[in-house]
């Protein structure tokens, strides 16, 4: 009683000693403001995705596509629970079939795809290392599973924290939630794989995880969403149809005042061979300046296995980075049960389980996940479809007409000084010429190779000829690429290999990477690093390529960049051998002029006369 | 400390830097155009999140605390710098029974803390470092909220943030200023005087003693001892106004008339009998004394902590309840027998009842 008046009373004085009404202006502000956050929620809420298992009354978790082809990210746990297939409701009301494309038990990050339709919505993934604590952060998702119409519920709050570690279920090396984003926003069960947005309507978490304790497992303001970053770093491996396994640098670290030391090692371990020590201070890695012991344990968390990164040290031969790729962290037994700290799946309502109790459905089999495996070759194979076609999109340029060849002129560059000159053309069937206008390196004024569909010829002055016909001039690395490069241009490029296969993951460029690798028939086996799908583009971009070796690309690799359209193609202006995984610049070739070729001569790739 | 670097002033402003922030008015670089942008957005805000500002003010002027853990109670809460001079406010809680207290500064700087005094009513306590503590929260200029006004709560809530890491926060409005009737557990709490109801979730381990802030960055109140409301049983998310903090700090809240120990008004003409009692396991439980109010009939009749009340006058007395339900019968001025059960002895207690004291303000 002694409340409520209180409650009365203060309202009354709230009345009393009302604030100065907002202006017209203002207040067209505030409406200005509202409908812009409303517009966002409208343009991403198609995107939210509603999970269940292969029937929609044993519960469910979230999802968000982030691609038209239907394919949408969502947690490790939920589809450990759904299966590796199941139904899928979207807000137009549609319920569609999913299959499991890939996860990551470490990071709880699955990637599924939506089936039943041309185009789906598509939310678009933001930036996650500009989020700071009190920005806004929108979830979407199905919590309690109440959407009868699979519209998504949205809730909002701020970011509470960034660069949180929440460790891995039951201590173990599973779920763990390394660089996270705690927001206030409220997520309750069944929001499980569901997006976390800027007031933008981008993309910036994956929700996960809540801290609960006594009261049962409802929001109480601080959950956790594992940062797109981290999802962005293990796309491909997920698109791949692996199941992720994460880095390790074979050393752990430690606070010692004020420094960041080094406290375990594995003697056996490649940063240990590169010079790393016991002892020795760790100042950056991937570029990052670490700060704490937990702060390079959180970065770590969030690379997948086999990634190539720098590592800077310090001890008492100075300061040095090496290079060096991250070895797969072991999961150990993995666990089957659900831990505590996840959201789990909630229960159907009763009203809403099958009418016929005697047949009660079958909850699904756990899948099992066989760490580091392609899980479908078939579906890996479709994704190599899918980038080479995002490519092939990029590459032509939306242009209807490409021309059969182009004439460049290339500035050879090294050290940054230009060395020598030459002519390169490139037919779009795969033949090329290249010609030594100024010499540089070994090679002379006058020296020149060619591939004319047939036979691969090279010409030095003063040197004897090399001529290779049929399958050996196939094998000659020039032409293996320059052919396959031609296929991937074509409508149907796979069939003009062997094999084709998405590695998974990697780096080019500083950039993140589709690593394929194909198989010609020949017998030439070759590496391609293609950009991971831009947020806002969904075309990719050849970055890098090389011959197939254990080192895949360390010992040496082509890399193409600052692309320019040319006659309705687009064409690296700059190509450069690199060496290493910190890709040392060897050689540069920079294009001075490029020229579309309507019509090649017949002697086009004829070696010069007296060149036999 | 005296100016604040926030210039809203206007609730109806932050307000407004609420609904502004973050609604991706893009920046525009030149001219007219950039000083439109520039008004369009409160002043002191960012693109997304209107608040940092006020976030990093007050994130420098909560400290982490580790002392004891015991079962389900957690080791680890927040404190507020209230002094240049290394004064922390925090709330009671089974992690001061420790060995000892850490105190974690936003620098990293660690000490240990001395308890100065303890405030039963506010379940909160005033600790001390030896440290200088240039930042801290001026009491003084705390801020005086409305229902319905933004604020921020800062705290270590579940001890997410490591000590390098910025303490998680969290946003809200306020619900109302009101008295409650609070339980921790089993356990009743004397909590005594206003709290401010918030609706951002701050009833979580590690959480007391931390920030709640309007959005300028002024102190609002502190995250209280975590109670459940006596009615609903449900926990409740609940600031210390600051005002009540100043005056526990500043030694001033013992001037106040004692408030009445006695839970319920007693009806009628509103005897006053002086006796709180031990309610360990709710109303159920056996009538034994808790505390006597010094000066109270009770006190002057000889009544003493852990005394059992078997009976007051005709009426039996075996629970909580029907203790309250007999004392609601008394009168003031009445001399009323108390039958009284103390170690292995039962004895009889005469009690001259005093009128109900006025309820402080």
């Amino acid at each position: 009683m002694r409340q409520a008046l209180c409650v009365l009373w203060l309202a009354s004085v709230a009345l009393a000693a009302a604030p100065p009404a907002l202006s017209p202006e203002e207040l067209a502000r505030v409406k200005a403001a509202e409908a812009a956050r409303v517009q966002a929620v409208q343009s991403v809420y198609g995107a939210v995705v509603a999970i269940y298992g292969p029937t929609t009354d044993r519960g469910g978790g979230s999802g968000v596509l982030f691609d038209e082809d239907g394919f949408a990210l969502t947690n490790h746990h939920v589809v450990r629970a759904a299966g590796r297939a199941g139904k899928a409701g979207l807000a137009d009301g549609g319920l569609y079939d999913w299959e499991l494309i890939g996860t990551d038990p470490g990071g709880d990050l699955a990637v599924i795809r939506l089936k039943g339709k041309p185009k789906f919505p598509a939310a678009p993934l933001g930036d996650s290392q500009a989020v700071h604590p009190g920005d806004w952060a929108m979830a979407m998702g199905n919590p309690f599973v109440l959407a009868e119409d699979f519209c998504p519920t949205v809730t909002l709050g701020i970011v509470s924290g960034i660069e949180r570690f929440q460790p891995g279920e039951r201590g173990g090396r599973t779920l763990v939630y390394g660089n996270c984003i705690q927001f206030d926003t409220s997520i309750n069960p069944g929001n499980s794989g569901g997006p976390l947005f800027s007031l933008q309507g981008q993309v910036i978490g994956i929700n996960g995880r809540g801290s609960f304790e006594e009261r049962g497992r409802v929001n109480v303001g601080v959950g956790y969403a594992i940062s797109i970053e981290q999802a962005k770093n293990f796309l491909a491996e997920l698109l791949a149809t692996k199941v992720c396994q994460h880095a390790t640098l074979d050393a752990t670290f430690q606070d010692d005042a004020g420094r960041v030391t080094c406290n375990q090692i594995n003697e056996d371990s490649a940063v240990a061979k590169l010079g790393l020590g016991l002892g020795d201070q760790l100042i950056a890695f991937e570029g990052i300046r670490i700060r704490t012991a937990n702060h390079y344990l959180n970065l770590i968390t969030t690379y997948p296995a086999e990634w190539p990164a720098s590592v800077t040290f310090r001890n008492a031969g100075g300061e040095r980075t090496v290079w060096l790729r991250l070895r797969a962290l072991p999961y150990g037994q993995m666990p089957q049960r659900r831990p505590d700290a996840r959201i789990p799946m909630p229960k159907a309502k009763e009203k809403e389980k099958a009418p016929e109790p005697k047949e009660k459905a079958k909850a699904p089999p756990r899948p099992e996940f066989e760490p580091g495996k392609i899980m479908s070759k078939d579906l890996n194979r479709r994704e190599c479809e899918r980038t080479l076609r995002r490519w092939r999109e990029f590459l032509r340029n939306a242009a209807a007409q490409t021309a059969p060849a182009v004439r460049c002129e290339e500035t050879v560059v090294a050290d940054g000084k230009p060395v020598g000159r030459r002519r390169v053309l490139r037919a779009a069937d795969g033949r090329f010429r290249v010609d030594v206008l100024e010499g540089y390196g070994d090679l002379p004024k006058g020296a020149a190779w060619a591939f004319d569909g047939k036979s691969f010829w090279r010409h030095v002055p003063g040197e004897p000829a090399v001529k290779r016909d049929q399958a050996d001039a196939l094998k000659e690395t020039d032409v293996a690429l320059a052919r396959a490069l031609a296929a991937f241009a074509q409508d149907k490029p796979l069939d003009a290999f062997a094999a084709v296969e998405l590695e998974g993951g990697d780096k080019a460029l500083g950039q993140r990477a589709f690593r394929l690798r194909v198989e010609d028939k020949a017998g030439s086996k070759l590496l391609f690093w293609f950009s991971v799908l831009d947020a806002d583009s969904p075309r990719v971009r050849l970055l890098k390529a090389a011959v197939d070796s254990s080192q895949k690309g360390a010992d040496g690799a082509w890399a193409f960049a600052d692309y320019r359209p040319v006659a309705g193609i687009r064409i690296p202006h700059r190509t450069a051998r690199v060496v290493g995984l910190e890709e040392r610049v060897a050689l540069e070739f920079v294009v001075a002029t490029a020229e579309a070729v309507a019509a090649l001569p017949d002697d086009a790739f004829l070696p010069p006369e007296g060149a036999k | 400390m005296r100016t604040l670097r926030f210039p809203i002033e206007q609730p109806m402003a932050a307000l407004f830097a609420i609904c502004m922030g973050g609604t991706g008015v893009p920046p525009v670089a030149h001219g007219q155009d950039a000083r439109a942008t520039q008004e369009a957005r409160a002043p002191g805000t960012h693109d997304s999140g209107a608040f940092r500002d006020a976030m990093d003010y007050a994130q420098k002027r909560c400290a982490r605390l580790y002392g004891g853990g015991a079962g389900r109670e957690h080791g680890y809460a927040t404190g507020l710098l209230v002094s240049p001079d290394g004064l922390i406010l925090a709330a009671q809680g089974i992690y001061l029974s420790g060995e000892s207290l850490r105190v974690v500064l936003p620098d990293g700087r660690r000490f240990e803390a001395e308890t100065v005094r303890r405030s039963e009513k506010l379940q909160a306590v005033l600790l001390k470092i030896e440290a200088k503590t240039p930042l801290y929260f001026n009491l003084a200029e705390g801020a005086r909220v409305e229902q319905g006004d933004w604020v921020f709560a800062i705290s270590n809530a579940f001890n997410v943030a490591s000590v390098e890491e910025p303490l998680s926060v969290s946003l809200g409005i306020v619900s109302v200023r009101a008295e409650m009737e609070a339980r921790h557990r089993t356990q009743d709490v004397p909590y005594e005087g206003d709290i401010l109801l918030v609706d951002a979730i701050t009833s979580n381990p590690g959480a007391p003693g931390g920030a709640v802030c309007t959005l300028e960055g002024k102190l609002v109140g502190m995250i209280g001892k975590l109670f459940q409301s006596v009615n609903t049983r449900t926990r409740i998310n609940y600031a210390v106004p600051v005002d009540m903090l100043q005056r526990f700090v500043e030694g001033k809240d013992d001037e106040e008339p004692p408030a009445p120990p006695d839970e319920a008004p007693p009806k009628g003409q509103g005897a006053y009998v002086g006796i709180r009692l031990f309610k360990l396991s709710g109303e159920r439980a056996p009538a034994y004394v808790d505390s006597v109010a010094p000066g109270s009939p009770a006190h002057a009749a000889g009544v003493r902590k852990d005394d059992l009340v078997l009976a007051i006058g005709q009426d039996v007395v075996r629970t909580c309840r029907e203790y309250e339900e007999a004392v609601a019968k008394l009168k003031s001025g009445q001399d009323v027998p108390f039958l009284l059960k103390r170690g292995m002895t039962i004895k009889t207690v005469f009690l001259t009842l005093a009128a109900k004291p006025e309820k402080p303000k």
